[in-house]
């Protein structure tokens, strides 16, 4: 189905031409979920993958033009909703997004920002992504990831960091290759302010045109590899935009090469397997339906707090 | 007043409920009166109950920026009321659910639905047909309100659910269908003289 091409990316002698490339286990292009005015689609949970290391759920907010006289989105209550179990990660490509939570955190977070959530033991949290008044690209595109907590990080307290462009390390690729950026886990010596629970991982790779970037994985962890914008070849297979692709478990390489006119963006992310069991309804990801059943009830009796709409920071 | 619930999970499953689960299901689902025109669930709140109607009517409808009312569902005895979004998600419900007659009915928690309910192996069976019947419904009537003319939703609702004409009235029944009270009644008068 892939187009599969020979490699002409290195004509020297490589290492990575002699070790073993992993194997993409499948790729999806995900399930369109739009919540309110935005167009989304549900890449994890997919049909074939429950979760990919310690990450459980993954939402591309589609990138949309909007007019200039488009009225700003609020953080006014309706979109206000719990969270349990897990933390949240929005990654903002283009927009600006708002956050307000219900243990009195708010920030505005820009383009090539992130906000990282710990839901812990209960949280509301209302967010909304606008165009960035600090760019004039008019656009709005953003992924929203959910990682699982251990289950005794479960029971402890909300957190949470916003995170600015600035504030997200970034490290040229050799030979003009692009750069990559560490929104979460540690790449070489760049290292994410986000807190680790488990080993985890959540890399932006920009490859410029013509170039490549590899990576040897660690047996242990799981991996996936998501297409925002465009076009890239994942171990020597063609993948279109808006493509998710997971890797089998064995040993080996994970080679990015960008054979396009234009530059292309890969997130890749993925961590340690998560071995407790997995109970996730709604808006909670805990270990059990008893657990499930305890979120809903602490819901209801008002133990998540509330968001405040009048305090003005 | 449990009675009719009992008997409705019994025919919409192959494995009748035994006498623990009889008790639980008692202990689990409250009895709630509405009284006609009063809010079961209003917008902007979450959904805290789903409802099982024992006896009485109900409707849930949005209302747009002019304040005109849509009618999303009309409701009986026998059927479940609630905003399943907000209620499984938490989210401020987009919908007001209230009753056109005075309503009994038997309310139940998303936690007590998860913890006590669902393992029961009639309520799962009843879950799963039920969510088939609903499916199959949201696609018909989807399919009717983008492709059908007004007199074929009318007479399709019409042959459907033909106690839904007798217990609403007709500017309900309009909005339900997507279609002015006017039309309604042309196509109501054209069909009686056929």
């Amino acid at each position: 189905m892939y187009l599969s091409i020979i490699q002409p990316f290195a004509p020297h002698i490589d290492i990575e031409r002699f070790t073993m490339k992993k194997k993409i286990s499948f790729s999806t292009q995900g399930q369109r979920a739009d919540i309110g005015e935005y167009k989304i689609h549900r890449m994890l949970p997919n049909r074939y993958a429950e979760a990919v290391g310690p990450f459980v759920f993954l939402d591309h907010v589609l990138p949309t033009k909007h007019s200039p006289d488009e009225p700003l989105k609020k953080v006014n209550g309706t979109g206000a909703h719990p969270h349990r179990g897990i933390t949240t990660l929005t990654y903002i490509l283009n927009g600006e997004a708002d956050h307000k939570d219900s243990r009195g955190h708010h920030a505005t977070v820009h383009s090539g920002g992130a906000q990282w959530m710990k839901a812990g033991n209960g949280i509301i949290h209302d967010e909304v992504v606008n165009v960035d008044s600090q760019t004039n690209d008019h656009l709005t595109h953003a992924m929203q990831f959910w990682i699982n907590l251990p289950s005794k990080n479960k029971a402890e307290p909300p957190q949470y960091l916003p995170l600015q462009a600035n504030e997200i390390p970034r490290q040229e690729l050799g030979n003009r290759g692009g750069w990559i950026k560490v929104v979460a886990g540690q790449y070489e010596q760049l290292a994410s302010k986000i807190p680790n629970y488990s080993n985890q991982l959540l890399y932006h790779i920009h490859l410029e045109a013509g170039k490549q970037f590899s990576l040897l994985s660690e047996r242990e962890l799981e991996y996936a590899a998501f297409l925002p914008v465009n076009n890239a070849i994942i171990n020597d297979a063609e993948h279109k935009a808006g493509e998710f692709v997971t890797f089998d478990r064995g040993e080996g390489t994970i080679q990015f090469n960008n054979s396009s006119k234009g530059a292309t963006d890969i997130i890749l992310f993925g961590g340690e397997k998560y071995t407790e069991p997995i109970v996730a309804q709604g808006p909670f990801v805990m270990n059990s339906e008893a657990e499930i059943a305890q979120a809903y009830r602490d819901f209801h009796a008002g133990k998540y707090g509330e968001v405040s709409y009048n305090r003005k920071d | 007043m449990h009675d009719s619930l009992i008997g409705y999970i019994n025919n919409h499953s192959t494995s009748p409920l035994n006498d623990s689960e009889v008790e639980s299901i008692k202990h689990i689902f409250v009895p709630k009166r509405i009284r006609k025109r009063q809010y079961f669930l209003q917008e902007g709140e979450v959904c805290k109950y789903f409802a099982f109607i024992v006896k009485g009517a109900m409707r849930q409808y949005s209302v747009d920026d002019k304040g005109v009312e849509h009618i999303v569902r009309l409701s009986i005895e026998n059927w479940w009321v609630g905003d399943r979004d907000s209620y499984v998600n938490l989210t401020p419900s987009v919908y007001n659910i209230d009753a056109w007659e005075d309503t009994d009915a038997l309310l139940v928690t998303r936690a007590d639905y998860v913890q006590t309910l669902s393992p029961i192996r009639a309520i799962a069976e009843m879950a799963r047909t039920l969510d088939d019947k609903y499916y199959i419904a949201t696609q018909k009537r989807l399919n009717a309100s983008i492709s059908f003319s007004a007199e074929k939703r009318y007479a399709e609702f019409a042959n459907s659910y033909p106690e839904f004409l007798q217990r609403f009235p007709q500017h309900m029944i309009a909005s339900y269908l997507g279609i002015t009270k006017e039309t309604l009644s042309r196509i109501r008068k054209h069909s009686i003289k056929k």
